[in-house]
């Protein structure tokens, strides 16, 4: 024995001086576990589902929209898209040439899809390849599908609208969200009309889908499925037959029909002359086709029928005439005297017709629409009082989102100080008189007025929805408030508006309606877009017909029926047509009987135009 | 009679049967069926690819285990150095022809089996030394440098050799668990003391000049690891998420998230104890940690009450072993250190280790039934029998 037992016991106290070591090291793994196992257990576990679980949003169908009969204008269609893993393609080329004989694609598509697959060969994300494959596309895909590796069909819906050139305005169109980030991408946005300004009704709501992914992102199992609601359905106060019909009838002139129901507001047409198709903007838009859209210089994406600004011309008379009576300024039987022009100071107002009309009381000056009758009660009147009554009317007022703020102007002593910085001046005065000078209006806003006019003074607020998943919307008409409208006023003006038709003298005699139950009313207008100089009108002033185009004047006609139970209100406004009487009052007059034949179904309709 | 010769050969085999250590079989059993259960639910509730195999290899290693039980202790004392040579000889083979994996050489294939030399020699290397303090006559003066020279030549030529392969972790796990062992054989204090003064001075140095990139990446990563969270990171991360999701019951067997939907890549080898500890929570991990310490005091008793020096050493050295195994590999786990590639014994997915700690623990088994023999210090010098 050497001094085996002195080792030991040394070896003895090592080895208890390392098994406490280890003891405290065991320790820290012990510590450790229950840190991340107990204390922090939470965190972890919440991190470990984060991991594991995805959320997907599915996208809800937007509602349909259809017009006052039921007719569906934008309803959702199904469309496939062609995608591709490129993680599990083999050969780039071969995938390329197989699809080549299956979709339409051309050396240049090619080349593009080579590049892309090339570039996230090793996604495991689909690549988009291929938007709205045809039925024959998908069909040959569908047979083909296991030929060709990495291949993915998926669906989803684009906007589709039924005879969408005439509704554009109306209804508007929708696209993808490109720029906001949208949790949904593929969900639609209205950008226009009914589809922006009611698309949260008729969005719906996104359904939400929980899955467990590994860690390639690959689906394993659906934890839980929340469904997605269909958005409403808007129906429009629109009727389709007439829609159809006034869009023709403003054939190919630029320009706007209104057709209101004027006892609630309720437009019954709107047309925008000249429209699009919306369902272009349903797929991806190419720059060319934008460009057109907004390089046209007759800017077919403008609704001329509620953003349109026109200077009214005679339209605006019923309101001067309103205006007078209210404030005691001209008496019931007074008759002013035209020579033909109106002098202001130095300056010389003329009268649309060279002679002068003569003696005229209220009712003809309406009817015949003389400019010097007019002159002289605005200049009575004074700008102040034109506007408010102008007010008191329905022009300038903001209805809803949808119909906007009117970006109309109804001048007055502020607002050209506020503009222009300079005071007002009597002759200014003259212009707005005759619905000229800085006076701009919509067609709605005379629409509006012409129906508050029709009513006797009730007013009434635009509308376009009849009702919202088969829920009706009323709109009330709300009685004038003050009694600011006095109906004797009223009658005055209705009498002079019916004289327009109904009277051989007239500006609108051609254009009547020859039925004592449908007799209509009505006031021309021919607002000038040129000035005529004193020497053109010594010559004597040229024909619209021999003047270029776009200085010939607009033609303008607001009117309702029938006349004694007023219910169809219309405004009818073609751009450098020529004059009202000639050219906008006999659309008038179709679109009145339109409506009567379409609404009311009473056919005694004699179409001049078929 | 050659009859009755075989006869009491087969009674002599039956008799050291019996002897054999079932306490530390069974305790090893016990974490193995655990391991198997896991590499069951690796795979995602199959057999295939690693349970089934795992159980055949674990049916040699115990046949290994009863082998290297049963022959007389004096054979492994006789033959310590050849098989530290042999080991020697497989290391630098792996130099040579070794196979590229995780940019290190590392493995001999043998065409049945990849052999990881490392592993082999961490076990050859505790029998030389045994058998070296075995044979001292002059170890006697404690704290006497000049006889450490030899064996520490042993320990760090193979350290350095594993070192250049390269393999940081396993270099340095070769190099802390023999030395370890040369500190309960009675190496001065004053040497370790020294020893971490130098490294520590050293360490910069060793950053600068020594270490490969992904090494020092696995190091940066260690300290900060949602520095890369996709990278370097990704794994002590995911592992961390693993541990602390599991809670203290655990999401159940088969029901472990991270590991079925593969945020953790390949666990069932290294990150096995990241699947226990999500399907058995804190409960499971506890068990198992309990069963290794258990076999781990059981080895260094065993080693205490041999009577001959060799069989104290070797004993003491497989348990340090398996010490340095289960702890860098729950360490790394947990993220208390960085990650080097150790696995669990029984657990991990794999033959090496398995058989090698299996080598280890028979060692140990022999130890048990020799435990009462004494045996001579036979001739001088190194290679002297």
């Amino acid at each position: 024995m050497y001094n085996d037992k002195k080792i030991k016991d040394k070896v003895i106290r090592r080895v208890v001086l390392l098994g406490g070591v280890q003891t405290v090291l065991f320790s820290l793994i012990f510590g450790r576990l229950y840190k991340l196992q107990i204390v922090d257990h939470e965190k972890y576990r919440t991190q470990s589902d984060k991991n594991r679980i995805s959320f997907l949003l599915h996208a809800p169908n937007r509602g349909i929209i259809s017009d006052s009969s039921g007719n569906l204008l934008a309803t959702n269609k199904e469309v496939y898209s062609l995608y591709l893993y490129p993680y599990l393609i083999d050969d780039i080329d071969k995938t390329i040439f197989d699809l080549s004989k299956i979709i339409n694609m051309g050396e240049e598509d090619k080349k593009h899809f080579y590049g892309v697959l090339k570039k996230h060969i090793r996604k495991d994300k689909p690549i988009l390849l291929k938007n709205f494959l045809s039925w024959q596309e998908l069909s040959t895909l569908s047979v083909n599908k296991n030929n060709i590796k990495g291949l993915e069909i998926k669906s989803g819906f684009i906007r589709e609208y039924n005879e969408g050139i005439h509704y554009a305005h109306i209804i508007g169109y929708t696209s993808k969200d490109n720029i906001n980030k949208n949790p949904v991408p593929e969900m639609l946005i209205g950008k226009m009309g009914i589809e922006k300004y009611y698309d949260n009704y008729l969005k719906g709501i996104p359904g939400s889908e929980e899955i467990e992914v590994n860690a390639n992102g690959n689906h394993v199992r659906r934890l839980s499925i929340k469904e997605s609601i269909t958005g409403s359905d808007i129906q429009l106060t629109i009727n389709s037959d007439l829609q159809r019909y006034v869009s023709k009838r403003i054939d190919n002139y630029v320009g706007s029909i209104v057709l209101m129901d004027a006892n609630n507001g309720n437009i019954l047409s709107s047309v925008s002359n000249p429209s699009f198709d919306p369902n272009v903007f349903s797929k991806p838009l190419g720059n060319k086709d934008w460009n057109n859209l907004l390089n046209n210089k007759d800017s077919p994406l403008i609704n001329r029928s509620f953003k349109g600004l026109y200077p009214p011309g005679s339209t605006f008379k019923p309101v001067i005439a309103l205006a007078a009576l209210k404030h005691n300024l001209i008496r019931n039987d007074e008759k002013i005297f035209c020579n033909g022009t109106y002098k202001l100071g130095n300056r010389n107002f003329h009268c649309w017709k060279k002679g002068g009309h003569g003696n005229l009381n209220m009712e003809s000056a309406i009817s015949e629409s003389c400019d010097v009758f007019f002159y002289e009660l605005a200049l009575r009147l004074g700008i102040e009082k034109i506007s408010n009554m102008a007010k008191e009317l329905g022009f300038g007022n903001f209805y809803n989102e949808y119909f906007g703020k009117s970006n109309g102007i109804i001048p007055d002593k502020k607002w050209k100080k506020s503009k222009f910085n300079e005071s007002w001046q009597k002759g200014e005065t003259l212009n707005v008189g005759i619905g000229q000078g800085f006076l701009l209006v919509t067609p709605l806003e005379l629409a509006v007025m012409t129906s508050n006019i029709a009513n006797m003074g009730k007013m009434i607020t635009p509308n376009i929805i009849k009702s919202v998943n088969g829920q009706d919307i009323n709109n009330e008409m709300i009685t004038s408030e003050n009694g600011k409208l006095i109906s004797s006023h009223l009658a005055v003006v209705k009498q002079g508006m019916f004289k327009v038709m109904n009277n051989p003298k007239g500006t609108a005699w051609k254009s009547r309606i020859d039925d004592n139950e449908y007799l209509m009313a009505g006031k021309t207008g021919t607002s000038q877009v040129r000035i005529i100089s004193s020497e053109e009108r010594e010559k004597g002033i040229i024909k619209n017909e021999d003047l270029p185009k776009e200085k010939r004047d607009h033609a303008l006609f607001i009117g309702f029926a029938p006349y004694n139970k007023p219910r169809f209100v219309t405004v009818v406004i073609l751009e450098n047509a020529g004059g009202g009487s000639k050219y906008a009052a006999p659309v008038g007059k179709d679109v009145l009987l339109a409506a009567r034949k379409y609404i009311l179904g009473k056919d005694l309709f004699e179409d001049k135009k078929g | 009679m050659i009859s009755e010769n075989i006869l009491n050969l087969i009674t002599l085999f039956f008799k050291k049967l019996i002897s054999v250590n079932y306490f530390i079989l069974i305790i090893i059993s016990i974490i193995f069926c655990f391991g198997v259960l896991l590499l069951y639910s690796a795979a995602g509730g199959q057999m295939d690819p690693w349970a089934y195999k795992q159980s055949i290899r674990y049916i040699f290693a115990i046949i290994l285990f009863i082998f290297v039980s049963v022959i007389n202790i004096r054979f492994w004392i006789g033959s310590a150095y050849y098989i530290y040579f042999f080991s020697l000889i497989l290391i630098i083979m792996v130099a040579i022809f070794g196979n590229i994996g995780m940019g290190a050489q590392r493995w001999l294939s043998l065409g049945f089996i990849n052999l990881q030399p490392s592993e082999l020699m961490k076990f050859s290397l505790i029998l030389v030394l045994a058998r070296y303090f075995h044979a001292e006559k002059e170890y006697t003066v404690w704290g006497n440098i000049k006889i450490f020279l030899i064996p520490m030549i042993l320990i760090f030529l193979p350290s350095y050799l594993v070192f250049l392969q390269p393999d940081l972790g396993s270099s340095i796990l070769l190099l802390i668990s023999s030395l370890t062992v040369l500190f309960i054989i009675g190496l001065s204090l004053w040497f370790f003391v020294s020893s971490a003064v130098i490294c520590s001075i050293a360490a910069p140095f060793i950053w600068m000049f020594l270490l490969y990139d992904y090494q020092k990446n696995r190091i940066l990563t260690f300290l900060d690891p949602y520095n890369d969270p996709l990278g370097s990171g990704y794994h002590i991360i995911q592992s961390k998420i693993a541990l602390g999701s599991g809670g203290l019951f655990g999401k159940g067997f088969l029901e472990g998230t991270q590991s079925h939907l593969n945020f953790l890549p390949e666990m069932q080898t290294d990150f096995i104890f990241t699947l226990l500890a999500e399907e058995f929570g804190l409960i499971g991990t506890f068990v198992m940690l309990s069963l290794f310490i258990i076999l781990i005091f059981y080895c260094l008793i065993i080693g205490i009450l041999s009577k001959s020096r060799f069989g104290c050493f070797v004993a003491i050295g497989v348990s340090i072993n398996i010490f340095y195994y289960v702890f860098v590999n729950t360490a790394m786990v947990c993220g208390l250190i960085p990650v080097v590639g150790v696995p669990l014994p029984f657990v991990s997915y794999g033959g090496t280790s398995m058989m090698s700690v299996m080598f280890g623990l028979g060692l140990v088994s022999n130890i048990y039934i020799n435990r009462n023999v004494k045996i001579e210090r036979f001739k001088e010098g190194v290679f002297g029998w």
